[in-house]
């Protein structure tokens, strides 16, 4: 007998559809033909679900009793004897009833699937064995009914019965996947948005087949404490030129992968040399650093490959990201690109990327040398030429009986000064000059072998020759220095033009600035020190960086003034005296964001003075109408008792006497609240935490509200931890929240107060039928002398639950605000569950394992 | 008899000054707020007001 097929709808949670899906398979099936049969569904009252169930032939359930309640499983024996094309079983990971013929669900379909019956079934991620450790990390629930992974894996068909977290929980809002009195702490936790994702994120992993990945990944993460070792931090090498773009989106790629990464761009400007940035470009590009999340760096350094491993070491990057170089490939003589040069120093710990990109080998104008103040290479390739030059053409042209004519003979010299001159500068060029015409003259010209000149247009020939090598060799020299200084210059316009940026864009942070300081001039420390007059210590008024903060600015390596009473002072080494302009403005816009800074925390504490009156106000607005209400009620009773005038019934006499005491009650409950309010605000509440039974102090907590016995329903299980809580506090916390909801439910829907623990929690959950409260109304209503929307006539100051809130925080737990499933708020108080009781099991009940 | 209408939102209050009326001897109204206070007023048309 052939085996039938298993076909298995995956849901990451309950609700998704999974049980609805099957049964929309199932219709379609029996359209086509199919023998189909519903062996065991559930829909848990679920109006849509329950609908499909019409029109499918079911097979009767077998009832089976257990400790004094009945029931009922799948008929097993039933479906066998049926023998259909194909069997609905829901729940696959469910577990049979003790009595029933096999433990487990999944094996009476195993059974079914040898008899030849398809059998088509649900399950839920979270009850898979292998994911136990991960779900229970997720949910905090120990799932306790699993199913072997092979189970699944050995299904013919897996589909993924996918929802988005969103709308799972806008149907659990509207009640359609739990009834309202069903949802308690376990399963209002499993449905928090995060838990959703994190399992939606699970089913749709192990489906693609990649668990393994994730739980290695997952349990690194988790076992890792530093951030440093799992997080990648990339830094992205800028020249300033147009590829810098395509670098810095690669390395936001790069960022995503895994668990996540930091990208940190970083420009690294020459301070004395060609530099081929156009700061409209610079500034492209740190907006678009800045708009992928990460930080644009700017540092000023010599030697391109060494600072950039520098910064890169020192930020503890893991890996750089640089482009191809864009020398073409006769550049090279020039020797290794920087991309090379990093590479090679980079060290074990640090990978680096080569991207390559459009720029890639179309050449940069010049090959810059380093330094175009001439480097030694070169002086020392100019001397050469120039001394060795003359003398290696003389005798080229002298043995190789070359005759070509003075004139070409001087025209070669001058080439070779000229390249003198390139290459080292005026000095090799004059002294090529001068030994050229010597060896002219010796050696070329006739008579030749002697200091004379016969002809003496050749002695105009020479001195010519000498006039252009020199002239030549002025020029080169003089174009060398300009290039220097424009460079110099545009270095430095760039850096403030950074600098105005950054103050554009708002870095306020007195710290900031110094340590963008720091960074750009490659400082140890950086501090802003002031003082009071000419005569007072200086006081530092930031600081960023390493070492010790000096005492005075003079201490410094470097110190920029500001002013007579600040200055800025930087230590780690000497900086040259050109780079004080841009210090200088540095400086100043230090001592503009220190003062915005100072303005700034006035200005806050101008706000809190305002915040505090606007209390005030809302107090006195508040006593003045809510407190003379209940005492004109108590002068009225009063006055009309003791009129004269009057015969009062015995009736009419306790009903005064009853609004007088109502009265005073009133009075009292608003005064202590008021009072409760302004010892919260001063700090003043000390709780005393005992050990206390829920199902004692709830109760108390109720009499003070009018008729509670019809209005407030109450299900507090005995079975529940104690918590460890201040009596009193609660007693006013739970009447205070009671008296909101009984407040604003309908007549005819009482208050449903229900207490139940998860884990080290225990919460109390109010839930009134009315209205409900918006998402974005949910916190205000906390807040003092708040009523939100129209409040219904009578008591309240708006501090009832401003107060349950404090008393509540107060004593180590929260209060917060949940929509209740079908409409209306459900108010969740959650307090400390005492410890030296064993907490409540942690374990998803029954209704939420489908 | 005087007629009197009483415009008070607050339940207690209503009820004391309404006993206290009704103790006098005199017709009372009570109306919660400002429309049914004009409404009452048009068509019961009461020598005094109370709030």
């Amino acid at each position: 007998m052939a085996r039938g097929k298993l076909r298995i709808y995956l849901g990451a949670a309950p609700g998704v559809g999974k049980t609805y899906a099957m049964l929309s398979e199932a219709h379609r099936r029996v359209e086509r033909g199919t023998d189909c049969v519903v062996a065991f569904v559930e829909h848990h009252a679920r109006p849509r679900t329950e609908v499909m169930l019409h029109g499918l032939e079911q097979i009767p359930r077998k009832e089976l009793a257990y400790r004094e309640t009945t029931f009922t499983e799948m008929d097993v024996d039933a479906v066998l004897a049926r023998r259909p094309q194909v069997a609905l079983v829901d729940e696959l990971a469910h577990t049979n009833i003790p009595g029933s013929r096999n433990d487990k669900r999944w094996q009476d379909v195993e059974e079914l699937l040898e008899a030849g019956i398809d059998v088509i079934s649900t399950v839920n991620i979270q009850h898979l064995e292998s994911l136990g450790d991960v779900v229970e990390s997720i949910t905090g629930v120990r799932q306790k009914e699993t199913l072997p992974d092979e189970v699944v894996r050995r299904a013919d068909q897996v589909e993924l019965v996918d929802m988005s977290p969103e709308a799972l929980r806008r149907r659990m809002a509207h009640g359609n996947i739990y009834k309202p009195d069903k949802v308690d702490a376990a399963l209002s936790n499993y449905f928090r948005p995060g838990n959703l994702t994190a399992l939606r994120e699970l089913a749709l992993l192990w489906v693609a087949d990649r668990v393994d990945e994730y739980l290695t990944e997952y349990r690194s993460e988790h076992h890792v404490s530093a951030i440093w070792g799992s997080r990648e931090r990339i830094v992205v090498g800028l020249t300033g030129g147009p590829e810098g773009r395509t670098l810095i989106r690669r390395a936001a790629r790069l960022a995503e992968k895994g668990a996540g990464g930091e990208v940190l761009a970083v420009y690294i400007a020459r301070s004395d040399g060609l530099s081929s940035a156009s700061p409209k470009e610079l500034a492209v590009q740190r907006t678009l650093v800045e708009d992928l999340g990460g930080t644009f760096h700017h540092v000023v350094g010599d030697d391109i490959p060494a600072a950039l491993l520098d910064f890169a070491r020192g930020v503890n990057a893991t890996q750089i990201v640089l482009g191809v170089s864009r020398r073409k490939s006769w550049q090279y003589v020039f020797g290794p690109g920087v991309g090379a040069t990093v590479a090679r120093e980079s060290g074990p710990d640090l990978d680096v990327h080569l991207i390559t990109h459009d720029e890639a080998g179309k050449g940069r104008g010049l090959p810059v040398a380093r330094g175009a103040r001439l480097g030694r290479a070169r002086m020392i390739w100019g001397w050469l030429v120039g001394l060795g030059g003359p003398a290696l053409l003389t005798l080229l042209l002298s043995t190789a009986a070359l005759d070509v004519g003075l004139a070409n003979d001087v025209l070669l010299f001058l080439t070779v000064t000229v390249a003198a001159a390139l290459l080292g500068g005026l000095l090799p060029a004059l002294a090529s000059a001068a030994v050229g015409s010597l060896l002219l003259n010796w050696f070329f010209t006739p008579p030749v072998h002697t200091w004379t000149i016969a002809d003496p247009k050749n002695i105009v020939a020479i001195a010519v020759f000498f006039g252009v090598a020199v002239s030549v060799a002025s020029v080169v020299d003089l174009a060398a220095r300009r290039t220097h200084q424009a460079a110099r210059l545009r270095a430095e316009s760039e850096i403030l033009s950074f600098l105005a940026g950054s103050v554009l864009r708002g870095e306020t942070s007195l710290d900031a600035l110094l340590e963008r300081v720091r960074e750009t001039f490659a400082m140890e420390s950086a501090a802003l020190l002031e003082r009071e007059n000419d005569t007072a210590p200086w006081t530092c008024a930031g600081n960023v960086g390493r070492g010790p903060v000096v005492e005075r600015p003079e201490d410094a390596d470097v110190d920029v003034p500001v002013g007579d009473h600040m200055a800025l002072a930087l230590s780690g080494r000497v900086l040259p005296a050109e780079d004080r302009r841009v210090l200088a403005a540095f400086a100043a816009q230090a001592a503009v964001v220190l003062d915005r800074q100072r303005l700034q925390s006035e200005a806050d504490q101008a706000k809190e003075l305002a915040e505090g009156n606007r209390i005030r106000t809302a107090l006195l607005a508040a006593v003045s109408h809510d407190l003379r209400t209940p005492l004109a009620g108590i002068k009225a009773s009063v006055s009309s008792l003791r009129s004269d005038d009057v015969e009062w019934s015995e009736e009419d006499r306790a009903e005064l006497l009853e609004a007088i005491e109502e009265g005073a009650d009133r009075l009292d409950h608003l005064v202590g609240n008021l009072l409760d309010m302004s010892r919260l605000q001063t700090g003043t509440v000390a709780p005393l935490i005992r050990e206390v039974d829920l199902d004692e102090v709830v109760p108390m907590a109720l009499v003070g509200i009018p008729d509670h016995d019809s209005v407030v329903v109450l299900d507090v299980p005995e079975t529940l931890p104690m918590v460890a809580v201040d009596k009193g506090l609660l007693e006013r916390a739970v009447a205070n929240v009671v008296e909101n909801a009984v407040k604003y439910s309908r007549v005819g829907e009482p208050v449903a107060v229900s207490a139940s623990a998860l884990a080290e929690r225990v919460e109390v959950r109010v839930v009134d039928r009315g209205p409900g409260v918006p998402d974005e109304a949910k916190d205000r209503i906390f807040e003092p002398f708040q009523r939100y929307g129209d409040a219904p006539r009578g008591a309240g100051v708006g501090l009832g639950l401003a107060v349950a809130r404090g008393f509540a925080e107060a004593m180590g737990g929260t209060l917060t605000a949940e929509d209740t499933p079908g409409g209306g708020l459900t108010m969740v108080l959650t307090l400390p569950a005492a410890r030296s009781h064993a907490s409540v099991p942690a374990e998803l009940p029954a209704t939420a394992r489908s | 008899m005087t007629r009197v209408l009483v415009v008070e939102d607050d339940l207690q209050l209503v009820r004391a000054l309404v006993i206290d009326k009704q103790a006098r001897h005199h017709g009372v109204d009570a109306a919660p707020d400002g429309a049914t206070a004009v409404r009452l007023a048009a068509t019961r048309q009461p020598h005094r007001f109370e709030n």
